[in-house]
């Protein structure tokens, strides 16, 4: 695995139109609709969950265990009005319930919580879009870093992967003032460098 | 220096939690909404700015982990199904 810096990955409606009909086929029962979805969704479901639990591995076997459980229920699973934020909150809700397990048998405090999501953009990058300058660079830095896990997951999820507020809400699991709450304390801490 | 609390800033807020001016922004309205916008944006110079504002913020660079074997995670997915099958006759 490699890191690099990235712009959004924002669907589409071409790709949205692509996600509804492979879920539709994955509700008929059809496996290539399955292997379809998987090949679309791996690289932002892989960036997302990354960003809670910095662990490859584990990473991988929580994506695996979301789209087996999905070709499992496929006979239950609804027309799901987002499928993208379906799959955001599914894989957000295996992590959770891994991490709560891990926690138990270990007896543990210590968690990943301390590096969810604690880097989502690279500051020196920010710097050069941001054409801020050298001054402001060290506010810049804190004010990136000020901002709580919480905002960091709103504004990457609706800028990185193009979610709605509500679509956000759903991921998060919180209500969507929560979501208007935390996106706009994030813009109020960038505006000031933005030029 | 801080000058959060002025009008723009909060409507740049304000406009960045609109679904529509996001699609606008990123290209992807109706018709009806791509008028709605292009009609707003020609109003006044404030306007531009706020989009240029706008775009810088929705386009900072994020960090991209990319997962490294894609085509060996889908042949283990694949092969799970198969097991699944199998043991469901």
């Amino acid at each position: 695995m490699f890191i690099q810096i990235s712009g959004q990955n924002k669907s589409t409606d071409e790709s949205i139109n692509d996600i509804d009909k492979l879920w539709k086929g994955i509700r008929e029962g059809r496996s290539e609709s399955l292997s379809g979805l998987f090949c679309i969704s791996y690289s932002w479901l892989f960036n997302y969950g990354f960003k809670i639990v910095p662990k490859e591995d584990f990473i991988k076997d929580t994506i695996q265990e979301l789209f087996l459980n999905v070709w499992k229920r496929r006979d239950g699973i609804n027309k799901a009005i987002s499928v993208k934020s379906y799959l955001f909150s599914s894989l957000r809700r295996i992590i959770m319930r891994r991490l709560q397990k891990q926690r138990n048998r270990t007896q543990r405090n210590h968690s990943y919580d301390e590096n969810h999501f604690k880097e989502i953009y690279n500051i020196e990058e920010v710097i050069i879009h941001f054409e801020t300058s050298k001054e402001k660079k060290e506010q810049l830095k804190l004010a990136m870093e000020s901002l709580s896990e919480r905002q960091k997951e709103a504004i990457y999820l609706k800028f990185y992967n193009g979610l709605s507020n509500n679509e956000i809400a759903e991921v998060m699991g919180i209500n969507k003032q929560s979501v208007y709450n935390h996106v706009s304390k994030a813009i109020a801490e960038m505006q000031d460098y933005v030029t | 220096m801080n000058n959060k609390f002025t009008l723009d800033n909060s409507l740049l807020v304000k406009l960045l939690n609109d679904e529509s001016f996001i699609r606008w922004l990123d290209g992807r309205v109706s018709d009806r909404e791509q008028k709605k916008w292009d009609k707003w944006f020609l109003e006044n110079s404030r306007h531009r700015e706020l989009v240029k504002k706008a775009r810088k913020i929705t386009t900072m660079p994020f960090v991209d982990h990319k997962p490294a074997d894609l085509q060996k995670e889908l042949k283990i997915l694949e092969k799970k199904l198969n097991n699944l099958t199998k043991e469901h006759g």
